[in-house]
């Protein structure tokens, strides 16, 4: 009933755990049911190990959150070492977050996890990060970088390629787009939106960084919008995110576009949240007839 | 999840600060203000989505 697919990958659920709020995957396996989740992504690996931001690095805003955590990762050598081998053993499918701070890093990064006996099934690509190289801009605001991108990510796996889209562009569809073209399997959207907090009497700012990435409930009629946009653009599925805290949510997501979903934010709040999502969207499909969530997959009226 | 096990406390000082638990420990002030913080969002978002 919950079944999806992505190109050959048959997943449990379409209900994924975004990146950065479940670890690496292993650590929640102790407090949470992974059997009942369609997928884990790591939190995005880099070249080199990385501490990330100085604290405050996140900051709870109304009802959703701020963050700059600023890519803490364990650096590609270190995961293929201590956690690649420990994440055969998790109960459901993982895909690996990959980030770069310049075109060679990404390359380098997926070269040496595919030298490694990985039992991931696939790659999700964060290309929110700042390209060095070009100033600081991120490779997701730019079209042609994106279809480089994925085009040399393409030859090197065989495995699910996701591109992971950031909401900060004027027309996210034509990143979508690129990143179809250059031979992604699948569009993840939306990463977090650019923010900021300042406390109104000391005048400070909340976060170390002074920009954050703003996720949870707010942004969802956001993500919506993106995500319809790209729906009406690409062929290649479409995994929604932004703000989904309930079952209500990933059904909004799916009708409007969305193949799978990933729940970020709210597993700060219980991170049992999704296995509880499954079951009552489980519910719903019984109780309206409907044999698989795929037929609601961009079924929605005017 | 109301039952905050060791894992969990640790998983999510991992994810705050740059040390985890060694920062915590090291800056309580900045750790019982943050938890604070925390705990007030929590009920906040429970009041939204329920």
């Amino acid at each position: 009933m919950l079944k999806t697919k992505i190109r050959n990958i048959e997943f449990n659920s379409p209900i994924i755990a975004a990146s950065g709020t479940f670890g690496y995957g292993d650590e929640v396996k102790k407090f949470v049911d992974l059997s009942k989740l369609g997928c884990v992504i790591t939190k995005s690996i880099t070249l080199e190990p990385r501490i990330g931001n100085p604290s405050p690095r996140i900051f709870e805003s109304e009802s959703g959150m701020i963050n700059a955590i600023g890519l803490a990762n364990l650096g590609v050598e270190k995961f293929c070492i201590e956690k690649l081998p420990d994440l055969r053993n998790i109960d459901t499918n993982f895909l690996i977050s990959i980030a770069g701070s310049n075109f060679d890093d990404y390359v380098k990064v997926m070269e040496e996890i595919e030298n490694c006996d990985g039992s991931h099934v696939g790659y999700e690509i964060n290309i929110s990060c700042p390209n060095v190289k070009k100033g600081g801009m991120e490779f997701g605001v730019d079209h042609k970088v994106t279809l480089k991108l994925t085009s040399e990510l393409r030859k090197l796996t065989d495995k699910i390629l996701i591109i992971k889209l950031s909401p900060n562009v004027t027309s996210i569809e034509k990143i979508a787009l690129a990143a179809q073209d250059g031979g992604a399997d699948a569009v993840s959207a939306v990463n977090t939106f650019v923010g900021m907090g300042i406390n109104y009497r000391t005048g400070k700012m909340t976060l170390s960084t002074k920009f954050g990435g703003v996720s949870g409930p707010p942004i969802k009629p956001l993500a919506l919008a993106k995500i319809h946009k790209i729906y009406n653009e690409v062929e290649i599925p479409i995994i929604g995110m932004g703000g989904i805290s309930n079952f209500e949510d990933v059904v909004e997501f799916i009708r409007v576009g969305s193949t799978m979903v990933q729940v970020g934010t709210l597993n700060y709040r219980d991170p049992s949240l999704i296995s509880k999502m499954n079951d009552k969207l489980k519910n719903f499909l019984t109780i309206n007839k409907i044999n698989n969530i795929s037929e609601l997959i961009g079924n929605y009226c005017e | 999840m109301r039952k905050w096990s060791y894992d969990y406390i640790n998983w999510r000082l991992v994810t705050a600060y740059p040390g985890g638990m060694k920062y915590a420990i090291k800056h309580p002030i900045e750790l019982i203000k943050d938890l604070w913080n925390y705990l007030s969002w929590c009920q906040k978002v429970d009041q939204d989505i329920n």
